[in-house]
């Protein structure tokens, strides 16, 4: 078996200041999610693959910070670009799409919830802050400022020998990837109008030049940027260099093919979205139509 | 009815409650950061029939604080293929410099979660100073020596960046609270209604009917 994979397949750390936010995150979201199943089955909130996807979500946050994935991070830097993608790309999306504001508040305490609601549906700084920071324009440049200043050289070696270094990069681009992800899956609460599809395709499409621009110049460099890979041993057949060749690589073809992904989701969405509304106005006009004929013949029977 | 004292009462058991789990994660968080990375001390260091690497965290190291020194045992073969050495035995000895007759002799422990040929030690570090840290890995290919010094910085007078995050953390969570309840608390009316009348001075309600 190859080393990597014997590795990958190895025992999982324990890791209880991830395990315990998941769990009391994961809790709540199951104990609304059934308070409002309770009564309704067939509602839209609490549907049964949204509550696949907000666990498949936090699954994936688990397999990024606790599977040997974490360890791996530490040893080749082609691990910690698939670590990263996973936490940007895979868990922040999925989370979104669970649905997870409406569905965790009924997870509260009555008392709690009326609380949150007030903080967030009142005229408070919360609602303020979280209107200021959601606007498209500022979720994606915070996102993809935070994201590409922490491939800077100097702050990833740090991240790689100072722990808590580490934890805020995961932390950040955790976070930061909400933020992005937030006005594309449109998710609750919406403190601003839903952005247009196109607008979405846009916004999605924007990120591909400066990810791929840097993925490009990580792969193609003649010298390891991340120095503290040379420090470590090259226990899995390959070179520093060569692992920064393919870790460059995943960062540029797995996030770009993503953004690809998610543009021509939306524009599928787009064209439903119009086939919908013309079947209706052709509905509309038939309806239309037939009922002026019916008064036109009534008319005309009551003229003879 | 309930009045804002009952809300200000429930206000007071949240803040509590966020802080005692701001300060749980806090708490649980710590023994958890000595895992993973470091600071190179010793990178590929030929030692006997084996090369060495060694990482330290945190940087720096301070006295009565835990340390973490992480070891890899690897082995080269003649194409320059690098092996791991999964079964070695790694006894890390810390030798003050001030005091060299009191060292502390360890056995480092195989990394739980990888069998990739990592060992690791944690130590609370009991004075400040320097210290020779001495690596000595044993296997079936033979017995391999190494050692480097480090500085151990006087102890931190608090953890204060944890706690400084945690209290930043429940005050602004406070803050938030205390503002929706601010805004669900019900106003009471005053006992004497004010009026005004165009910009002639206030008088009390009662007053003017006294006064008609």
């Amino acid at each position: 078996m190859h080393p990597l994979l014997r590795v990958l397949l190895g025992p999982w750390e324990l890791r209880w200041e991830v395990l315990l936010p998941l769990v009391f995150l994961g809790s709540l979201y199951a104990v609304g999610w059934m308070r409002l199943r309770r009564q309704s089955k067939t509602q839209k909130v609490a549907s049964t693959w949204r509550l696949a996807m907000y666990y498949l979500g936090l699954g994936s946050i688990v397999l990024a910070l606790m599977s040997p994935i974490d360890w791996l991070g530490t040893q080749l830097l082609t691990m910690h670009m698939v670590q990263h993608k996973i936490l940007v790309m895979i868990s922040a999306p999925l989370i979104w799409l669970g649905n997870p504001y409406p569905v965790a508040l009924w997870g509260l305490p009555r008392s709690v919830r009326r609380l949150v609601t007030t903080g967030i549906a009142g005229p408070t700084w919360l609602r303020a802050g979280l209107k200021a920071i959601s606007q498209p324009a500022i979720c994606w440049l915070v996102f993809t400022f935070t994201y590409l200043a922490w491939h800077d050289a100097v702050l990833y070696d740090l991240a790689l020998r100072i722990e808590w270094v580490h934890n805020l990069e995961h932390l950040t681009f955790f976070l930061t990837a909400m933020l992005f992800w937030w006005p594309v899956v449109n998710g609750a609460p919406r403190l601003h109008k839903s952005m247009p599809y196109w607008g979405r395709i846009f916004f999605v499409l924007a990120f591909v030049p400066p990810n791929a621009i840097t993925g490009f110049a990580i792969a193609n460099s003649p010298e390891v940027i991340y120095t503290y890979y040379t420090t470590v041993p090259r226990l899995y057949g390959m070179s520093a260099l060569e692992d920064q060749m393919i870790g460059g690589a995943v960062m540029w073809v797995w996030s770009s093919e993503m953004m690809i992904d998610v543009a021509i989701i939306m524009l599928g969405a787009m064209s439903l979205k119009e086939q919908k509304r013309k079947q209706k106005q052709a509905e509309a006009t038939k309806a239309a139509q037939k009922s002026l004929s019916e008064r036109r013949i009534g008319q005309v029977e009551v003229a003879r | 009815m309930r009045g804002p004292d009952h809300s200000l009462k429930k206000m007071g058991r949240i803040v509590f409650l966020s802080v005692t789990l701001c300060l749980t994660i806090a708490t649980v968080a710590l023994p958890a950061l000595a895992h993973g990375g470091g600071t190179p001390q010793i990178v590929d260091a030929p030692a006997g029939p084996y090369r060495l690497f060694v990482w330290t965290s945190p940087d720096p190291w301070r006295a009565e604080e835990l340390v973490h020194l992480t070891v890899a045992v690897t082995r080269a073969d003649a194409a320059g293929q690098v092996f791991p050495i999964t079964d070695a035995q790694v006894t890390i000895q810390l030798v003050p410099d001030a005091q060299p007759g009191q060292a502390l002799t360890f056995l480092a422990q195989p990394v739980s979660a990888v069998a990739t040929g990592f060992y690791e030690l944690d130590y609370k570090l009991p004075v400040e100073g320097s210290w020779r840290i001495e690596i000595e890995a044993r296997g079936a290919e033979g017995v391999g020596v190494i050692a480097f010094t480090i500085f151990a910085k006087p102890a931190a007078s608090a953890p204060w960046f944890f706690w400084a995050g945690g209290v930043f953390v429940a005050a602004i969570v406070a803050l938030l609270v205390l503002q929706a309840v601010r805004r669900r608390a019900p106003r009471q009316k005053p006992i004497e209604q004010e009026q005004v009348v165009g910009r002639r001075a206030v008088q009390p309600v009662s007053l003017m009917k006294e006064q008609s």
